[in-house]
């Protein structure tokens, strides 16, 4: 910074002194055309510049330039012809020479121009730097100069000692700014330079956060790809487990379903009295194997109903089912086991207009909605099973006296494998996946199930299938449950 | 005592890979009075089938090696056995199983585990 600084005083220091040295060179100039103008011109002739000047002449001259031109600094003066003879000088010697290497500078002032070169004079033992001006001399009314005056000046004398005038108090001057200018810049530059390390810092912190984001950017892409690798490898892991899970409901399906083939198959012979006339009591026996078989076996079938529900792979057949007649066919079905129970059994059917979907599953569903109300209804109670339309949904209640469901069960009936704890309280049998398949069933429909029980009072399901829901009949439908 | 000479019974050819299924296939078809081969499984079924031309095949589907699916597929391409009404009995509860039969060209499809009565009238509808 202060290096700087001194390079700059350094170079206006050099340029002042330029300056300087040009002008006071200038000045010296005009001072030799003021010794001409103002003192020489009237005094000098023709006669002058023609031939070396010698006698009462020359003494008048050495007295005329003593008198008004001699002064300090004024080394010499010469008259010199325009053919380059010196015919005067204040220098005695000089006079009659005619020095060929001031022959230029003679006839470029003869030309009209201020001649000024510098060279090198001996003065006893010591050398002169010499500033030598050039003018021409004309009288009035001549076309044509007289000649040449030169005037020769001590240059350190005239012309440095100028400059120096000129340049020490600039130079006084520059070293006062200088300090001034560092007194007042150092702060600044200071302040500059601090806001200048400071941004520096900034960049520098700056870049050490790009490049740890950089960083983290690349390590969460690989964290990504990583994770993406292991999604990708979860999902084959479980298209793998559902592929298994196929083949295993498929595999139970058969290895459940053949040994029962069997069991059931051969218990049909016996009881059929194929191998014999059967006595009451091993009829009796036989008919209970008979009935938890055939337990096993529904079992078997929800177990799967549920699993294929799950996967979305219920297939609805796609029929024009009259629900009023379907629940008619129901009710009747169940009459033997209400009249068991001296249940109250009835059926309120309206005609109601035809729906598509499938009859064998919506069958499925009233037989489970109305054993379960023969189920849990005590005997002497009532189940009533009614159907109604709207013009857009036909409807089938199935209300009960029974147990009721407790209002904390509710949300979970539809749940699979679940059952009412007024249902385990009262050892009433069953799976909890009834009511799971009437919703998968209803839900496969785009139909809803409602339930409004009070505990102790009984029971009312409500189902509301959709009559525009299943408008191609031609179409076997896949319906996630 | 001579029996009465009567018309030769139909032979019904029974195939599954279930020793107590095979035994109660075949006893319930004797006893409704038709002669019954007995085949263990899809190639033996196969082989009797094209060289007893028997009035009607009911075969389990699901064997190991030749399935009864197969089994259909190629009686259906024979030109001997290509009318031969065939019963596939399965297990497995899909429906699609039972379109898998159509294609490959069963006449009748029976779930198990079935009800003795339903399968001889599916049988006796067939030979009608």
């Amino acid at each position: 910074m202060a290096a700087a600084l001194l390079f700059a005083a350094g170079a206006i220091l050099w340029f002042v002194d330029q300056r300087a040295t040009a002008q006071a060179e200038s000045q010296a100039v005009s001072r030799t055309h003021f010794i001409i103008d103002a003192l020489l011109a009237g005094e000098l002739t023709q006669n002058d510049f023609s031939r070396p000047i010698s006698g009462r002449r020359r003494t008048h001259l050495d007295d005329l330039f003593q008198r008004t031109v001699a002064s300090e600094g004024i080394v010499r003066m010469n008259l010199i012809a325009p053919d380059g003879l010196i015919t005067y000088s204040t220098e005695p010697s000089l006079i009659g020479r005619r020095p060929r290497h001031e022959l230029n500078s003679v006839q470029a002032a003869l030309g009209g121009q201020g001649v000024r070169t510098i060279s090198h004079v001996q003065d006893g033992d010591r050398s002169i730097k010499v500033l030598e001006t050039y003018l021409s001399v004309s009288t009035t009314g001549a076309s044509r100069p007289l000649g040449v005056f030169e005037l020769d000046q001590d240059y350190d004398e005239r012309v440095s000692a100028q400059a120096n005038k000129t340049v020490l108090p600039v130079a006084g001057f520059m070293l006062v700014a200088l300090l001034v200018l560092c007194g007042a810049l150092v702060p600044v530059l200071r302040r500059v330079t601090a806001a200048v390390e400071e941004r520096n810092r900034r960049l520098v912190e700056q870049a050490r956060k790009l490049e740890l984001s950089l960083s983290s950017a690349q390590e969460a892409r690989s964290e990504a790809e990583s994770a993406r690798g292991a999604l990708a490898e979860q999902n084959k892991r479980l298209r793998e487990l559902d592929r298994l899970k196929d083949e295993f409901l498929s595999l139970v399906s058969h290895e459940l379903r053949t040994p029962l083939t069997s069991i059931r198959g051969y218990l049909e012979l016996v009881l059929d009295d194929e191998a014999g006339e059967l006595n009451p009591e091993q009829r009796r026996f036989l008919e209970a194997v008979e009935r938890n078989s055939g337990r096993l076996l529904r079992l078997v079938g929800d177990l799967l109903f549920v699993a294929q529900a799950d996967a979305g792979r219920l297939s609805l057949e796609q029929e024009q089912v009259d629900v009023s007649s379907l629940a008619a066919d129901c009710v009747e079905g169940a009459r033997p086991a209400a009249n068991e129970k001296a249940i109250e059994f009835s059926l309120l059917a309206t005609p109601v207009p035809a729906l598509v979907g499938d009859r064998g599953r919506l069958t499925q569903v009233l037989d489970n909605l109305i054993s379960n109300a023969l189920k849990f209804t005590p005997e002497g109670g009532t189940v009533h099973v009614r159907t109604f339309s709207d013009g857009e949904h036909v409807a089938v209640e199935v209300s009960d006296t029974g147990i009721g469901v407790p209002p904390a069960d509710q949300p979970r009936l539809f749940e699979r494998f679940f059952r009412s704890s007024a249902a385990y309280d009262q050892a009433i049998p069953g799976t909890g996946l009834g009511l799971a398949i009437v919703k998968a069933i209803v839900e496969a429909h785009r139909g809803r199930i409602t339930v409004d029980s009070h505990e102790g009072q009984g029971t009312t399901f409500r189902i509301e299938l959709p009559l525009a829901a299943n408008s191609n009949p031609a179409e076997t439908m896949e319906v996630a449950a | 005592m001579i029996e009465p000479v009567s018309a030769p019974r139909p032979v019904v050819l029974v195939a599954d890979d279930d020793e107590d299924i095979l035994q109660l296939l075949t006893f319930l078809l004797e006893s409704a009075r038709y002669d019954v081969v007995q085949a263990r499984d899809g190639e033996e079924a196969l082989r009797l089938a094209l060289d007893l031309l028997p009035s009607l095949a009911v075969l389990d589907a699901m064997m190991p090696g030749l399935d009864g699916f197969e089994v259909t597929r190629r009686l259906r391409s024979e030109g001997s056995t290509r009318h031969m009404p065939v019963i596939l009995l399965t297990a497995r509860a899909q429906a699609s199983d039972v379109s898998r039969g159509i294609a490959a060209g069963a006449d009748d499809y029976v779930k198990k585990p079935f009800d003795a009565r339903d399968l001889k009238d599916r049988v006796e509808r067939l030979l009608a």
